[in-house]
């Protein structure tokens, strides 16, 4: 799972993506309205066979990141590339095919399942909307995905109520892998399982994505989960990316104020390990009122008063490792 | 980091400040009865801090609930409560209705939950009392402020600006900065981390000797989350109160209680002490469970995994319920569920095939 297993093309581009919402601060037709930056200026790429995970905070933009990859909802700004085609801006038909080729898992497998369709009509739904084959065919190839997913076919005619949160976890996978796409996007897909659950699935994703070659970006506010599944880690605060480097690098060597006290609030399964924590003070401000400079100062335990005036440049620290910290970078 | 506590130190002297004996609950469900608890027996000594884990629908929450009484009377509890001296489950409404709050507190997972907006606080809480749901919900159209008040004024017999006074103190040490504006604000106005503090102060409004926190931090992000357990452990400390900590995340039994509990299909598998349990965890659902757990400061390719899934509550196996995914299940195991029996080190196992050695 070490290192990168191709440094050619990036299947997936994100270049300076950015995402406003208008919102009312106060209530009522005349309310003042505000900016809320949910996504401001966020650029990374995403390598072929790999699993990219996109972490930080609720609030800090993630989902909103994601939803703009899939082109569910327009960036205010920036572009993404998929397979070096624009995705934004695409003739429907074209944007069509593209869907094929990607797929999004939500969190909560019970909400995105439809509860009155039986299980094998659910996964092979995709198939008929988006193949010409007939209603048997498609069954069949559903059939062989649940199979392949460690299902047992006495399932396979049940309602989504009627399994554990694990099966229906694997049926919400099976259907958006059933069109065999190339990149996958899993929005904290374990987060509303059960521990014991947690492994199976993040040991099945592991496996899908040797098998089928999948590419994944992985969506989570849980350091140790992404410890443990993705190559390159991106941690977003603000709606900014703050960090970016290889999951080695990352947990050893954070870089940015920010990862090291994300990393050290991750309580870790040992009694007595008599860890230093950093703790942060305070909660994070809110994306309608961005404090200037350095979005993260207000909680930075070494900001200097650059922070509170210029925004830190996102650049290199080190091979593979992007920082966006003037302290890191020596600029104070 | 885990401060070696005194009670667990001089644990065998001491009597426990709550015991309980054969707590079974059955719920009277439209399908028919259903068994949610079959006999836990469980001890809190003053000034632990005990850890309740395990998956959805093992029973943590309703043993908790199941000890004030706050099930509701779709529930049939049985068994013993003896709490500081008395039988919890025997006292009627009233009496119960003295020890909740002020001898135990109890938080919830989720700070703001809904209660009807157009009716005022006093009547809904009166109205709480009265049905034995939760008590002291933040109430999304009151300011927070008028809420610590009443319930410091309701636990304290303290009226007006006394207990203005005492609830802004309160607000202070739970680490809500400007506490004296922030009582003025409604629970929409305040994020997670700051309404969880809040209602951490409620429940210490009446200076409990118990609190039961019920996944206090499942809702809140990791660095809030660090501060939230970071205030529990001072707490104790600081007023001498036990802690029952009801969670799912085993990383965080390990870094903020004495002792745990390991729960599961209503009963209690393992208990002893959380050195001891993570060192060399005995029955192979907390081994399953500690071996499954991805860390932080670890990588491996492939976690171990506990295979299959919790038994529904129609097909429970006649003997073990850990049986089914158990590698080292026995024949006994199919036929009787094991008893709860004492190891040396001070802990209790029901499993009929232990297994020793670090995972």
């Amino acid at each position: 799972m070490n290192g990168q297993i191709n440094n050619g093309q990036p299947l997936l581009k994100a270049t300076g993506l950015v995402r406003h919402f208008q919102v009312r601060q106060s209530k009522g037709l005349f309310g003042k309205k505000a900016v809320l930056k949910a996504v401001d200026d966020v650029s990374f790429a995403v390598n072929r066979g790999e699993t990219f995970g996109l972490v930080g905070e609720s609030g800090c933009g993630k989902s909103t990141t994601a939803r703009l990859i899939l082109d569910i909802d327009k960036p205010t700004a920036g572009t993404v590339d998929f397979k070096d085609q624009q995705i934004s801006g695409l003739p429907p038909a074209d944007r069509r095919q593209l869907a094929l080729q990607m797929q999004y898992v939500f969190q909560d497998p019970l909400g995105a399942l439809d509860p009155r369709m039986r299980i094998i009509d659910q996964v092979a739904e995709p198939l008929h909307i988006h193949s010409q084959a007939s209603g048997s065919v498609c069954r069949d190839k559903a059939a062989d995905m649940l199979l392949s997913l460690d299902l047992k076919d006495h399932v396979f005619q049940r309602y989504p109520h009627e399994l554990s949160g694990g099966q229906r976890q694997r049926v919400v996978l099976a259907r958006a892998l059933i069109l065999e796409p190339e990149l996958l996007i899993c929005d904290e897909p374990i987060s509303a399982l059960d521990v014991s659950i947690q492994a199976q699935v993040l040991n099945l994703l592991t496996d899908l994505r040797e098998r089928m070659r999948l590419t994944i970006i992985f969506i989570s506010h849980d350091m140790s989960v992404v410890r443990h599944t993705c190559h390159q880690v991106a941690v977003m605060y603000l709606g900014k990316i703050v960090e970016l480097a290889p999951n080695d690098l990352l947990f050893q060597s954070a870089a940015h104020p920010y990862t090291q006290a994300l990393l050290s609030a991750v309580p870790i399964p040992q009694p007595g390990l008599g860890r230093k924590r950093v703790l942060l003070t305070g909660d994070p401000p809110s994306p309608i009122d961005i404090p200037a400079g350095c979005r993260f100062h207000t909680r930075c335990r070494f900001a200097e008063p650059l922070c509170s005036e210029h925004s830190p440049q996102f650049k290199p620290l080190r091979e593979g490792q992007w920082v966006a910290c003037h302290v890191a970078h020596g600029d104070t | 980091m885990l401060p070696k506590s005194k009670s667990s130190a001089d644990k065998e002297k001491s009597l426990p400040l709550l015991q309980i004996t054969d707590l079974t609950v059955d719920f009277d469900l439209p399908g028919g009865w259903v068994r949610s608890l079959h006999g836990i027996n469980l001890e809190v000594y003053p000034g632990e801090i005990l850890g309740l884990v395990g998956e959805s629908g093992c029973g943590k929450s309703v043993t908790c609930m199941a000890m004030i009484k706050l099930l509701g009377p779709r529930a049939l509890i049985r068994g013993q409560v003896e709490f500081d001296g008395q039988d919890l489950l025997a006292l009627d409404e009233k009496a119960l209705t003295q020890v909740r709050g002020r001898d135990v507190a109890m938080i919830f997972q989720d700070p703001v939950s809904s209660l009807n907006p157009v009716h005022t606080i006093g009547r809904q809480v009166v109205e709480s009392i009265h049905y034995n749901t939760p008590p002291l919900p933040l109430n999304q159209s009151q300011p927070l402020g008028e809420q610590v008040q009443s319930a410091v004024e309701q636990q304290s017999r303290l009226t007006g600006s006394e207990a203005r006074e005492r609830a802004e103190r309160l607000l202070t040490r739970i680490g809500i900065p400007e506490a004296k504006q922030r009582l003025q604000d409604y629970p929409h106005q305040l994020s997670g981390g700051m309404n969880q503090r809040a209602m951490i102060a409620m429940a210490l409004a009446g200076q409990p000797q118990m609190l039961i926190a019920d996944e206090p931090t499942t809702a809140l992000d990791v660095t809030i989350q660090a501060q939230i357990l970071e205030l529990i452990r001072d707490l104790r400390h600081e007023m001498g109160m036990s802690i029952i900590l009801v969670t799912h995340d085993l990383s965080v039994v390990a870094e903020t209680c004495d002792r745990m509990a390991v729960m599961y299909c209503g009963r209690i598998v393992e208990e002893g002490l959380v050195q001891n349990m993570f060192a060399d965890p005995h029955h192979p659902y907390t081994r399953g469970l500690l071996a499954s757990l991805p860390r932080i400061d670890q990588r491996t390719d492939k976690l171990p995994t506990v295979e299959g899934s919790v038994p529904a509550p129609h097909e429970m196996p006649s003997g073990c319920s850990f049986e089914p995914r158990c590698q080292w299940s026995l024949n006994e195991c199919r036929i009787q569920h094991p008893p709860l029996i004492s190891c040396a080190d001070g802990r209790t196992i029901a499993c009929f095939n232990p297994q020793r050695g670090a995972v």
